[in-house]
């Protein structure tokens, strides 16, 4: 049933630098998570996202969000109501 | 003196104590007998006594003084020692990570943070803000994890409703 959204995660997992890959639906439902990417987050994720779309209403393309640490970044973006959030070694200049 | 609120002046005059010659120090009545006592026998004892009187009231006082003051001088002051002071900031330095550690873990429990502290805040913010990799990246990504999840039907397997205990 979900097996083409186990894929994306899977192939998203073996893409270099990625540590983590998490799902969720708009409620903050985790659909599905990989690596260093812990399932309660997801509510976090969503809301995060909700948020950026709310700062962006007039926007055409869903924004996109992303946290910077000294240990990682996290790129969030929310489309059709799945926010997408992956977690990535930060790439070099 | 006649003035018309002197009037509790004189009363005290006549009492004896009134004026600017007023001894600050009252004999105690004992000293009072004994100077009763020495006043029959003559003027010179009589003061003989009273200085000796004001002498027992002043080293009172000076004990009395003596008693109520703290000689800081006295205190005995602790120097700290510099191994002492060393072992002191590494006992300190370390109760204070040990706090901060069951703090973190304790925030960790009771709120899942995304992100930790970042300790090079300067080096972060100032490098790129996203790489125009990672942008297509993620877009790449929220588009195949879209289009996943509307593929996603429910297969009907078996029958919604099943007979349970009927032979």
């Amino acid at each position: 049933m979900e097996e083409a959204l186990d894929k994306v995660l899977d192939d998203t997992m073996n893409m270099p630098g990625v540590t983590g890959v998490l799902c969720t639906d708009k409620l903050g439902l985790c659909l599905g998570a990989r690596g260093n990417a812990p399932a309660h987050s997801s509510g976090l994720i969503a809301t995060l996202a909700n948020h950026a779309k709310a700062l962006e209403a007039n926007a055409e393309a869903p924004p996109i969000v992303c946290l910077e640490s000294d240990s990682g970044n996290i790129l969030i973006r929310a489309k059709d109501g799945i926010t997408t959030a992956i977690y990535k070694v930060p790439s070099g200049p | 003196m006649g003035c018309c609120c002197s009037s509790e002046d004189e009363k005290l005059s006549q009492d004896g104590d009134p004026d600017e010659r007023t001894r600050l120090i009252l004999p105690n009545p004992v000293s009072n007998s004994q100077v009763n006592h020495s006043d029959s026998y003559g003027s010179v004892p009589s003061s003989i006594a009273q200085q000796a009187d004001e002498q027992s009231a002043l080293s009172r006082i000076l004990m009395q003084t003596a008693n109520n003051v703290i000689d800081v001088s006295a205190i005995e002051t602790h120097m700290v020692e510099q191994h002492e002071y060393i072992d002191r900031a590494t006992q300190y330095s370390s109760r204070l990570t040990s706090i901060c550690h069951s703090a973190s873990v304790l925030n960790k429990l009771h709120r899942p943070a995304l992100l930790v502290d970042v300790p090079a805040l300067d080096r972060v913010l100032s490098a790129e803000p996203i790489s125009a990799s990672d942008l297509q990246f993620i877009r790449n990504t929220s588009d195949h994890a879209a289009a996943a999840m509307r593929k996603v039907v429910v297969t009907h397997k078996e029958d919604l409703v099943v007979n349970f205990g009927i032979p």
